[in-house]
């Protein structure tokens, strides 16, 4: 057994690197180190002379490997074998590998019995191992002198033997994190032992072979949890291997029970006689990755494929076939120009695959079987506008779904997707029947109850129905944690993974278990699996039900402060949620959810209704109502916004107030009414200007005024804030508070206003972070302002319910919280052991110094 | 020709460790321009250490760090290299010991020597810093003050000059050589990191070279 020689310039990292080295394997590794200089070796540095009694303290004719860190390590190292005597000197190697990777790597070989030469160079291969970690296109990273190296067995030189031999089995990895380090190690170090020379492929990645006795060339294969992996060993008795290999694996490697140990039984499968075995426990499993989960939970059920477009219309009648043929005609030239004008961007910005698309739907809308056929129908047959499209439309789509060629049968979205555009124009302008049509809901009627929903994207309200058709779970190929659609799932429990490029491994007729925990999809799971999983949830609901014993106190932080948790919800239903969850009170209703939810506007009354249910359920509790944020994403048929280019840069919430005095009247009144002997807030979203506040109170007084003249009953005077979301709400904070009896952060629009961000958009996620700095410098210019006026300051996004924030966010000033009801436990949990004074002073250096996000959580600690 | 005896040799020594406790705060200044900040005091250190090693020798019977009798130069010039590897630190630490380890590996003599064996037991020296520090002239190193005044050592020495005239003629080409590093730019040492900003600086370990060779024309002729 060789030995190992640790060099730094710190003594304290040299004897952590040890330890740690140590870890590796319950085989006892010669190790030493030297570290620091300056005789007591408390200076940083090193020092030739200590580096040599490392050397001979563990010396051996079997090699020491000497591993360095930055500069001088190197001279004082080269020096200290200069000072070594001359026969041991050939015995000492320096290794140029990074210090880390290469000690643990000569490690496990060390362990595993490999001579000083092999673990020399699997070592400094680490460096080049790291390099690809960093870069997923590059090809895999073994190298040929390492790929060229074999193990030869210990009895090569023997006379050839009887059980001389070669088998191949087959194995599924279920660890949780695939075949990491330790289980590699301990992989690397049965194959040592056996003496045989074993290859490894990974058959789901078609990656390999890969030397069984090398680790770097394991982790090369990128064996992940689910993975097959295919084991040749050659060599006397290599059964006996195959049979300790299978043990560890099935046991999972010894990695904690209650992942999925349980299973391992079924992870093996032998081959041997080419017949491939049926006993796994799904036809396949997609492993998401937990940070694709955007509601946690389990759904099992059929998997349902939502079709991205309906285009199914009533039929009707019309009698004026001529404004029906203008009417038609005006919206395909709408459609036409918005999409010649998408098309003239994307050539601007080079996207000629996706200007070819746009040219292909321009050449659809031109089709005469559409246009010219419609046109006809609503001639002979007195059709509706709507109906007549529909018709040819589905008529064309059917002709490309009989189609063979499977490119071609996929245009059938293209027809869809144009064809649903000029549907919504032509639904939008006859809105004004008194019936709202059934084309808005016809599409989640033919869903079936207790699926798992596969689509692209959802809307908010596409959620809410599919929560009234039982939905057990979603997978969204779009769509990220912040949409509108995510907060609506966690807020009605239904588990979901989003923008994980999946949904195209499922169709109809399967089943699928959604792990909302893990972010794994099982594709038509067996019984064990779907076992595992519900106990998995109940565990999990266990685990949270002390949390909820203990929500329904007070959270008051380690140094005594009492930090109310609200909750953030849309319907009555939620708020007793809210209630039982413990929450002191309910940070914002998001009011527009009543609109979204209809296709008319609500009467006075049902928004009364709707209001007293939940104030009711609150029972006495604060509850803070958002009067309606409607723009950016969230559009109604009933309030009128302009064609916008940039939506969330649009009349979006109060901006909409004055083009639609009516709408917002009429909430107001049905909050006042519904408020009289409650503890009610109105809160303003998107407010950007001190002018807008002003108006909006003096038309507030203005309600105010008639509901008494009316001598009806009604809550008054009422707190007035507003929501701090705007970049410029944030810079004219002061002045605002002057205006404001609150202020309330919304975490999710600040950080996309301020980082210029959109929301929901995947591949901007890295812009759209909380914990960017310049977003927690906001909130934290948002609290001073507040505080510096007296007035409450209280934080309400997803930021909120996120529990690494909860502590930077008490120390950046907040002074209560407000998240998804089902969260509530687990924050007052955290609040209880939180220090504000602490916080505060981690949040002061990082808003005083953090550059970065890794700046921000390194700060923090989580990195 | 005056010969360099072991006494003189100590005293060169001696006179080392004033000078670089004198020029601690000079050479931590120019090493906080373009290093970091403890040339000086690794240096002040590391010769006091070796005064302090040399008298426990001198005053009787106690060996030195190398073990061995503490009256050759071949002993003397060991206790040295191993002390100041222990408590320079960093890399002058090793180049420095490294310089008096080959010179005590290739002492011929052992308590006098010549002008002519000293210049070839620095060029052994200097022989071991370069291959240790793997650095060129011209990098802006020690060794741009070492090598123009070795060449210059040994031109002096191969035309029969004094140990003064060969030791004043080395001084004359270091100083050169030192005030040459100004203008250079680093490419070996944390120096390196600076690229372009090292230019306009005078290197650290030029300057302490320097210092060492000015003593020896002044104490060892």
């Amino acid at each position: 057994m060789f030995s190992i020689v640790i060099v730094s310039h710190s003594r304290k990292l040299a004897q952590s690197l040890s330890s740690l080295a140590s870890e590796v394997s319950s085989v006892k590794i010669p190790v030493a180190y030297s570290g620091g200089a300056g005789g007591s070796s408390d200076l940083s540095g090193t020092d030739a002379t200590d580096i040599l009694s490392a050397i001979e303290s563990v010396y051996t004719a079997e090699g020491v490997i000497v591993f360095t860190d930055i500069g001088s390590s190197v001279l004082s190292a080269e020096l200290a074998l200069d000072l070594l005597d001359d026969d041991k000197k050939s015995h000492v190697y320096l290794s140029k590998a990074p210090l880390v990777e290469g000690v643990l790597s000569a490690s496990v070989q060390c362990a595993s019995g490999s001579d000083a030469a092999f673990a020399l160079s699997e070592a400094e291969m680490s460096l080049s191992m790291k390099g690809n970690e960093y870069l997923p296109s590059a090809v895999p990273a073994v190298s040929i002198s390492a790929a060229e190296r074999t193990v030869i067995p210990a009895s090569a030189d023997k006379q050839v033997n009887q059980n001389h031999k070669k088998i191949t089995a087959k194995f599924i990895i279920m660890t949780i994190h695939g075949l990491h380090a330790r289980p590699a190690s301990a992989f690397v170090r049965a194959v040592s032992a056996s003496g045989c020379a074993v290859e490894v492929t990974n058959n789901t990645t078609g990656k390999g072979p890969a030397n069984g006795k090398s680790l770097n060339q394991l982790a090369s294969l990128e064996i992940l949890t689910g993975h097959e992996i295919s084991v040749s060993a050659e060599g006397d008795n290599p059964e006996e291997l195959i049979k300790e290999l299978s043990v560890l694996i099935e046991n999972n490697f010894g990695e904690g029970t209650g992942t999925w140990g349980g299973i391992g039984n079924n992870g093996v499968k032998e081959t041997g006689s080419g017949n491939s075995s049926t006993d796994s426990l799904c036809d396949d499993m997609v492993p998401a990755g937990k940070e694709f989960v955007f509601s946690e939970g389990i759904g099992i059920g059929p998997v349902y494929v939502l079709p991205d477009f309906s285009i199914e219309v009533p039929l009707e009648y019309t009698d004026d076939t001529a404004a029906a043929i203008e009417f038609l005609e005006s919206a395909v030239l709408k459609v036409k120009k918005g999409i010649s004008v998408k098309k003239e961007k994307l050539i601007l910005n080079r996207k000629n695959n996706e200007a070819d698309i746009l040219d292909a739907h321009l050449a659809i809308l031109g089709d005469p079987d559409l246009l010219d056929k419609s046109i006809s129908l609503i001639k002979e047959n007195k059709y509706t506008a709507p109906f007549a499209f529909s018709k040819c439309a589905g008529e064309i789509i059917n002709r490309y779904k009989k189609m063979a060629d499977p490119y071609m049968r996929m245009r059938e979205a293209d027809v869809r997707d144009v064809s649903h555009q000029v549907l919504s124009i032509l639904e939008a302008l006859t809105l004004n029947r008194e019936e709202p049509s059934a084309y808005f809901s016809g599409l989640y009627d033919t869903v079936p109850e207790g699926s798992v929903i596969v689509s692209s994207d959802l809307t908010p309200s596409a959620v809410l129905k599919l929560y009234n058709k039982k939905s057990a779970g979603l997978i969204l190929s779009r769509g990220s944690t912040l949409s509108h659609a995510a907060i609506i799932a966690r807020a009605l429990g239904i588990p979901g993974i989003g923008n994980c490029g999946i949904t195209g491994d499922l169709k109809n007729g399967d089943t699928a278990a959604v792990d909302g925990y893990s972010g794994e999809v099982f594709i038509n799971p067996l019984k064990n699996i779907t076992d595992l999983l519900i106990l998995k949830q109940k565990k999990h609901r266990e685990e949270t039900a002390h949390l909820l014993d203990a929500a329904g106190k007070n959270a008051v932080t380690k140094d005594g402060i009492h930090i109310p948790v609200y909750a953030n919800i849309s319907t009555a239903e939620e708020a007793e949620i809210a209630a039982r969850k413990g929450a002191d009170g309910v940070g914002v209703i998001r009011s527009e959810f009543l609109f979204i939810h209809s296709e008319v506007e609500p009467s006075e009354d049902g928004q009364y209704n709707y209001f007293h249910s939940i104030f009711t359920a609150m029972d006495g509790k604060p509850v803070t109502v958002r009067t309606f944020d409607i723009g950016g994403d969230k559009r109604v048929p009933f309030v009128g916004i302009p064609e916008e280019e940039n939506p969330y840069l649009g009349r979006r919430g109060i901006r909409l107030y004055d083009t639609n005095p009516s709408i917002i009247k009429r909430q107001l009144r049905a909050v006042l009414r519904a408020g009289a002997g409650h503890n009610i807030r109105l809160m303003l979203p998107m407010v950007s200007q001190q002018s807008e506040v002003v108006k909006f109170r003096s038309f507030l007084n203005g309600v105010h005024t008639e509901l008494e003249k009316e001598n009806t009953p009604h809550l008054w005077p009422i707190p007035l804030g507003i929501m701090i979301e705007t970049p410029s709400s944030v810079v004219m904070a002061e002045e605002l508070a002057l205006v404001s009896d609150f202020f309330s952060i919304g975490t999710n629009d600040l950080t996309q206003y301020i980082m210029a961000a959109e929301r929901g958009t995947a591949d901007l996620s890295s812009w759209a972070d909380p914990f960017d700095p310049a977003v927690l410098r906001s909130i934290r210019a948002a609290a001073e302002a507040g505080k510096k006026n007296g007035i409450p300051v209280s934080l309400c996004g997803e930021m909120g319910a996120d529990p690494d924030a909860v502590g930077l966010i008490l120390g950046l000033g907040i002074s209560s919280i407000s998240a998804g009801p089902d969260r509530i436990p687990l924050i007052k949990h955290i609040i209880s052991g939180i220090s504000v004074m602490d916080s505060e002073k981690i949040a002061l250096e990082i808003v005083s110094k953090a550059v970065d996000t890794s700046d921000v959580r390194r700060t923090c600690g989580f990195i | 020709m005056n010969m360099v005896t072991i006494d003189k040799v100590k005293d060169w020594l001696f006179a080392l460790s004033d000078i670089y406790s004198e020029n601690r705060e000079y050479l931590t200044e120019l090493d906080s321009a373009i290093g970091d900040a403890d040339h000086g005091i690794n240096l002040d250190r590391g010769f006091s250490a070796v005064r302090a090693e040399i008298e426990k020798m001198s005053s009787g019977g106690v060996q030195g760090a190398a073990g061995q009798s503490p009256d050759s130069f071949s002993s003397l010039f060991k206790t040295v290299s191993m002390t100041l590897i222990k408590t320079v630190g960093g890399a002058s630490g090793a180049l420095l010991g490294t310089f008096f380890l080959r010179i005590s590996q290739a002492v011929k003599s052992e308590k006098e020597m010549d002008g002519r064996e000293l210049v070839s037991l620095f060029e052994k020296g200097v022989e071991g810093i370069k291959m240790r520090g793997h650095a060129e002239e011209g990098d802006k190193t020690m060794l741009d003050t070492w090598l123009p005044a070795l060449r210059a050592m040994g031109d002096a020495a191969s035309s029969g000059g004094s140990t003064g005239e060969i030791l004043s003629a080395g001084l004359k080409s270091a100083e050169a050589g030192m005030n040459a590093t100004k203008d250079m730019k680093a490419l070996k040492g944390r120096a390196s990191y600076l690229g372009e900003r090292s230019i306009g600086h005078l290197d650290p370990g030029a300057v302490s070279s320097c210092l060492m060779i000015k003593a020896a024309s002044e104490i060892l002729r």
